[in-house]
């Protein structure tokens, strides 16, 4: 009873850090039709937000607007001088990002060095759920991220925005002529992606290794549940963490984290190979 | 004279290099309606994406209500107070028929939720899945409700039964009576004689035949559109 609470905390825990890495990547593809290869790279400048916080002498609860504020600028000048000319040109984006990310770390390991970081955890302590105590911080994160992508789902199907970011993705030109401005609504959705990455990077900043290279995993791991679950939607993401993340901490418990990775690889390539479109498809 | 609310001065453009349209003027005032017809593949889709801001202009000007829209994008052009419908595409596929109209802010279907009943009994319906001629009514629609100076309908009729074309017409005729613009690029040239106050047919070499009102001719115009 108590190794089964721990096992299914353990899994929602997974499932909900695996949701938060891919929520950007799924938005930039989703809506933008961009695999942002440098999706990684915003997780990682979202951790080092800790990092320059401190550094500016400010409190640690400061980090939430620096990583607003930092990873938005960089995402809004990267839309500006190079992904806001890719639009419709899915290789050539795709190469330009990629490229990005390797500028990207350089940048990075320049200012800071390639020293790995301790973030410490915000909320320390355990929560008791009956028999078993559990990481505080990650039953809040666990909550956050229900929360959100309950409600983003709501906003995308229901508000004015929400419409119309649906009507720019079913058909371009109409929505162009229907007044919509595009080239706007795309900026608006490509910083969001890459914020939603920073702060998934600022959130799970304490439990993840934090430096330079730490975006290739976090990229793989969202591409990973991508390709599960369907490229594109809010519902197909939430099938592909459920999968990937479950059949993850389902192999780590029973065999080892080795075993999990594993699993994890091999299913991505069966669906690669087998069934690109995914898990869900859209109607 | 009346005053021009639109006017296409010496336009070229197409695609690239490639130039479907090389000096072409017309003008229309408000509450006209302007017949464009033409053969396949002579330039009415190009012409209706030109005067959307969908193609920018190679050469030449463009101006509505005197404002240059020429390098306007085509959601300014909107603003303006133009509408386009286009030939395909004239709806969002992923959306409901609620959503699609949702899009043009609130409005009330009035007339034309009696004259096509079927947009109203399909609120809830994906436009995408609508029949081809369901989905040409449904743009027309909107492009109807929109609040616009000049409609630009690119063969509004094609697919569509006879009494939903009917219906068509007297909508825009009620509009132009309002003082609605509209350019109407078809095929069917009885519905452009039925609606147009001036015509003009393309042709690979431009503007080959051009007339107003009383001028206007069932024969010329086929003459002009067959080979
Ligand atoms: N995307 C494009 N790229 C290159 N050339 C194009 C493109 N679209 C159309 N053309 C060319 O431009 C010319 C005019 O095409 P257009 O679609 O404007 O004709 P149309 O009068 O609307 O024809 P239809 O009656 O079949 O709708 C044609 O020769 C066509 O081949
Ligand atoms: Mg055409």
């Amino acid at each position: 009873m108590e190794a089964a609470l721990l096992i299914g905390l353990n899994a929602a825990w997974q499932i909900a850090a695996l949701a938060l890495l891919a929520l950007g990547l799924a938005i930039v593809f989703g809506l933008l039709r961009i695999l942002n290869m440098a999706h990684g790279e915003f997780v990682m400048l979202g951790a080092y937000a800790h990092v320059l916080t401190a550094q500016a002498g400010l409190p640690p609860w400061m980090a939430l607007p620096v990583c607003i504020g930092f990873v938005g600028l960089a995402a809004l000048a990267v839309e500006r001088l190079v992904v806001r000319h890719l639009y419709d040109r899915m290789f050539d984006s795709l190469l330009a990002t990629w490229a990005l990310s390797i500028l990207m770390r350089e940048a990075v390991e320049l200012v800071w060095g390639r020293a790995y970081r301790n973030v410490p955890l915000p909320v320390e302590g355990v929560t008791q759920l009956g028999p078993v105590g559990y990481p505080s911080y990650r039953l809040m994160v666990i909550a956050l991220i229900v929360i959100v992508f309950f409600a983003l789902w709501r906003w995308y199907r229901r508000s004015l925005t929400g419409v119309r970011l649906r009507a720019m993705v079913s058909n371009p030109a109409l929505a162009r002529a229907s007044g919509i401005n595009t080239a706007r609504l795309s900026a608006m959705a490509f910083v969001t992606g890459c914020v939603s990455a920073g702060l998934a990077g600022l959130i799970l900043a304490p439990v993840l290794a934090v430096e330079p290279n730490m975006g290739l995993d976090a990229l793989i791991r969202s591409f990973f549940a991508l390709v599960v679950g369907g490229l594109g939607t809010l519902e197909g993401l939430g099938i592909g963490v459920a999968v990937v993340g479950g059949l993850q901490a389902g192999l780590s418990a029973a065999f080892s984290q080795t075993a999990g990775y594993l699993g994890v690889l091999i299913l991505a390539i069966l669906f690669l190979w087998r069934r690109p479109d995914g898990l869900y498809r859209r109607r | 004279m009346t005053k021009m609310l639109l006017r296409l001065e010496d336009v070229s453009g197409g695609y690239g290099d490639t130039l479907v349209h090389r000096g072409l003027s017309l003008e229309l005032a408000a509450g006209q309606v302007l017949g464009v017809i033409g053969r396949n593949g002579t330039g009415k889709t190009t012409l209706a994406q030109l005067i959307g801001g969908e193609l920018s202009l190679a050469a030449g000007r463009m101006v509505l209500g005197g404002r240059d829209i020429s390098s306007l994008p085509p959601w300014e052009r909107a603003k303006a107070g133009i509408a386009v419908m286009p030939q395909t595409g004239m709806v969002f596929d992923a959306l409901t028929v609620a959503e699609n109209l949702a899009l043009l802010g609130p409005v009330t279907l009035g007339k034309l939720g009696e004259r096509f009943p079927h947009v109203v009994d399909r609120l809830s319906q994906q436009a995408g899945s609508m029949s081809g001629g369901e989905r040409k009514i449904l743009g027309f629609v909107r492009t109807m409700l929109s609040p616009a100076r000049l409609v630009v309908l690119d063969e509004p009729s094609e697919g569509v039964q006879a009494e939903n074309i009917a219906h068509m017409q007297d909508t825009i005729a009620e509009a132009r009576a309002a003082g609605l613009a509209c350019i109407l690029l078809e095929q069917n040239i009885s519905m452009v004689e039925a609606l147009a106050d001036s015509v003009i047919a393309l042709d690979s070499n431009g503007i080959v035949y051009k007339a107003q009102g009383a001028q206007i001719d069932r024969k010329a115009m086929l003459a002009a559109i067959s080979i």
